[in-house]
């Protein structure tokens, strides 16, 4: 029975310690989080009810992001900036709500994200990988282990000393985890990253526009 | 620093959530304008000791005082020990991330005896000496609580002070004491001889232990003013008593992921085994109006959709029909789960089951834990062969098809009779099964689940000696045996090894001695020995030989009346008579009537200054 309900959306940042939290672990934390509040959201239905909540790209383990999104149902009405407040009063300090909206987008449409990389190593070496004409990896899908060359699917821009933008496929159809690049880079240069910090700062749709 | 350092490793261990904090509820301070800070230390997994409802309540107490701050600390696991000692991380606080080698207090908490190498790779991954003497700093002071403190001797060594009986207030006031020493001034071995006068607290370093020839305890003599006794500690009006009104929220999943609310303390069934039925005592009950309120409290402020109540026998409560109907007004009402683990059924009425069923419940269990009814009169376990069928019943009525069963071998007087009777039981329960025509259509299955019995001191069976492996073995093989023969298939048989039980056997009973096993052990790679697959029995065999500490002389012996226990400076508020007279009471097979029917007369009543119970009301 999903009457009466309005889906709204949910963007957060989720930085600092936070970004530890598995993306199963922070589904629970915020059906906890919405028990904790009286926000009307709709639950499930059937034997075994429990508040829905769906993330619409999950960030991996160690990922930083500032937007972020979710999307509930309530059953009755609340102003935004209510459900805005509430749920900030009630989250861990380091998952930040910064805006509820009504969803724009489908979360079928999200096809690439923006990653702002700040890292600390020897830069020569990884401008030379970033330019080497394939970046084979091994990759983990459901049907097994199988060889991808990242080359053609990532783009960089504003490389500087210490970091650069990525974009890298994410989505339904095919994402490409930012640690697959990292990995493969200490495996080509022998040297270990001595500091790494990934954080999502975009998500995009396939027609370029920004996941709203 | 250590938040820069753990950058480096967090993404290579498993569950890196359990190692940095931050979590809803986790109580952050001004560093500035902290007095004191204290270290909470489990001695076991962030998963363990997260579910544990004792520490949740002394850090919200500790952290109401604006001016103190308390931080958890847990054992972590060895991928996680080994990148922090490779990264020169030392441990830390999970609130300020800051090492607890400065704080003022590191307070362990002692729940089980296995835990003990835990507390000493803590100490030594705080980079602190895991002697008491050799750290010569008034702070950190380094101090134990929870029931293992009724004999920490074999642990006596490591620490600087141990809380006998319940913290609440005594944790306080020694907070204030460091307060005190902080302003003024003073050195450990000053502050240890003040802390000593006050109630419940046991300075180790204040007595000295001499031995007699047969290597039996001669006599505990305390200097320096140290009381002769050391008086367990109680919280006389349990009602008031301070309890949290929030709990940290984890965000990785936890053994007991939920809320937890504490009714009763203290018990009065008065099984001879069980040391918590001793030392927990008197029984008291927290009113069902703080009850409720506090179900409400921690539902809203954790968001957790399940409450369980704690307890060691929820079912003594005195109106827990009356209790339950309150709670569920209100669980019903907001899609919450009650969970009530070790509840008798057998005495409810029907419509308080229709409401118990309605509650999510994994499965029926029961701890008869001796098969014959002589047996279970020898151990005072008040639970029949008609109760459980009653029990049974009722669950079988209600859709339910499985039964776990627990027993212990090796009780005193046990005999291959007495295990006979828990294969007889078990086909009782099968064949009940079948004469209920509302049954499932699912075939019964019934699991029995074999533990070791261990003495502990303070129970009438201190004075036992735990069965050797040799008798363990033929037991269990004669119970498998029977199972075997017939009705093997619905029949489930699981035991627990011999090896981790004989050590908790030493450490329970042992005296200062034990200490030096510990150490070897944990010098050579011993830790976590509650946990299977990180236990080493053959380095624990090594540590024995190597400081010639015989297992059977603390774990397998008989030990008289009037022999001096190591334990024998603490003082838990009932006599040793009473032990006696229970401890022939169980060979004559005779039973003792629980609290609230007769008094049994432990003495524990000199302490409210009034009996336990209004009797002939």
């Amino acid at each position: 029975m999903e009457n009466n309900t309005t889906a709204i959306r949910i963007f957060f940042s989720k930085t600092g310690r936070a970004k530890y939290i598995s993306a199963l672990d922070l589904i629970n934390c915020f059906q906890r989080a919405l028990r904790r509040t009286d926000i009307p959201v709709w639950h499930t239905q059937g034997f075994n009810p429990h508040t829905y909540v769906n993330i619409n790209l999950p960030l991996s383990l160690g990922t930083e992001g500032i937007r972020e999104s979710m999307d509930i149902k309530l059953t009755s009405e609340m102003s935004y900036s209510d459900v805005m407040d509430k749920l900030n009063a009630v989250l861990p300090p380091d998952i930040r709500v910064t805006e509820v909206a009504r969803p724009v987008k489908k979360h079928t449409e999200i096809e690439k994200s923006v990653y702002e990389i700040s890292i600390k190593c020897n830069m020569q070496k990884l401008k030379a990988f970033l330019d080497l004409s394939a970046i084979e990896v091994e990759k983990k899908t459901k049907r097994g282990i199988s060889t991808v060359d990242l080359k053609p699917h990532i783009t960089t821009e504003n490389i500087t000393d210490d970091g650069f933008v990525l974009y890298l496929p994410s989505g339904c159809d095919f994402t490409i985890n930012p640690s697959l690049l990292f990995e493969a880079y200490e495996k080509y240069s022998g040297e270990e990253i001595e500091r790494i910090d990934v954080v999502r700062s975009k998500i995009l749709c396939k027609d370029g526009s920004e996941f709203m | 620093m250590i938040k820069e350092k753990l950058d480096k490793i967090l993404l290579k261990v498993q569950k890196p959530s359990r190692y940095i904090g931050g979590e809803v509820n986790s109580v952050i301070k001004d560093k500035s304008k902290v007095d004191i800070r204290y270290a909470f230390c489990f001695p076991d997994t962030y998963d363990i000791g997260m579910s544990h409802l004792g520490m949740k309540i002394l850090y919200s107490l500790k952290n109401s005082k604006p001016n103190y701050w308390c931080e958890r600390v847990f054992m972590p696991l060895p991928d996680m020990e080994e990148a922090m000692r490779e990264n020169d991380i030392p441990l830390y606080g999970l609130e300020s991330l800051d090492p607890i080698k400065d704080f003022d207090f590191i307070g362990f908490t002692l729940q089980y005896e296995l835990c003990y190498t835990n507390i000493l790779s803590m100490l030594d991954l705080a980079g602190l000496s895991v002697y008491s003497k050799d750290r010569k700093d008034l702070f950190p002071i380094v101090m134990g609580g929870g029931p293992c403190v009724c004999n920490a001797e074999p642990i006596a060594d490591f620490f600087d002070l141990f809380v006998l009986g319940e913290g609440e207030e005594v944790n306080l006031e020694l907070m204030e004491l460091a307060l005190t020493f902080k302003k003024n001034g003073g050195t450990k071995q000053e502050f240890l001889e003040k802390a000593a006068q006050i109630e419940g607290v046991y300075v180790p370093s204040l007595y000295d232990v001499s031995y007699n020839d047969d290597g039996t305890v001669s006599a505990i003599t305390p200097k320096c003013g140290a009381p002769a006794k050391v008086k367990k500690r109680i919280i006389a009006d349990f009602d008031s008593v301070y309890s949290p009104d929030s709990f940290v929220v984890p965000f990785t999943q936890i053994v007991h992921d939920r809320s937890v609310v504490e009714v009763l303390r203290g018990c009065i069934r008065g099984c001879r085994f069980c040391q918590a039925g001793f030392i927990y005592r008197p029984f008291r009950e927290k009113s069902k109006k703080t009850i409720v309120e506090q179900v409400k409290n921690l539902t809203e402020s954790t968001g957790y959709d399940e409450v369980s109540l704690c307890s060691l026998s929820t079912s003594d409560y005195s109106d827990i029909e009356g209790l339950l109907c309150d709670i569920t007004d209100y669980t019903d009402a907001k899609g919450v789960n009650l969970s009530l683990p070790s509840l008798r059924i057998d005495n409810f009425s029907d419509e308080v089951v229709k409401k118990i069923k309605s509650v999510r419940q994994s499965g029926l269990t029961f701890a008869p834990e001796a098969g014959s009814q002589r047996l279970r009169d020898v151990i005072n376990k008040n639970i029949t062969e008609e109760d459980i069928m009653k029990s049974c019943k009722i669950a079988f009525e209600g859709g339910y098809s499985s039964v776990k069963l627990y027993f212990m071998l090796g009780l005193p007087t046990e005999t291959l009779d007495d295990i006979a009777a828990i294969k007889t039981l078990a086909d009782k329960i099968i064949d009940l099964y079948y004469t209920i025509e509302r049954r499932s259509k699912r075939g019964i299955s019934i699991s029995i689940s074999l533990s070791t019995f261990i003495p502990k001191p303070f129970t009438p069976f201190e004075f036992e000696p735990q069965a050797t492996k040799e008798q363990i073995d033929e037991r269990q093989k004669y119970l498998l045996d029977i199972v075997r023969s017939k009705g093997g298939k619905r029949i489930d048989v699981s035991w627990s090894h011999y090896e981790t039980t004989i050590l908790e056997a030493v450490f329970a009973r042992g005296d200062r001695r034990v200490s030096a096993v510990i150490y070897d052990a944990w010098k050579n790679g011993c830790k976590l020995d509650g946990w299977n697959e990180y236990f080493k029995p053959e380095i624990w065999d090594q540590a024995f030989i190597n400081t010639g500490i015989d297992k059977a002389f603390y774990a397998n012996r008989t030990r008289s009346y009037d022999e001096t226990a190591p334990w024998d400076h603490m003082d838990m508020l009932f006599t040793k008579d009473f032990l006696i007279s229970e401890n022939k009471k169980a060979h004559e097979e005779k039973t003792t009537a629980h609290c609230r029917e007769k008094c049994a007369g432990c003495g524990i009543n000199k302490c409210l200054g009034k009996a336990c119970f209004k009797y002939g009301e």
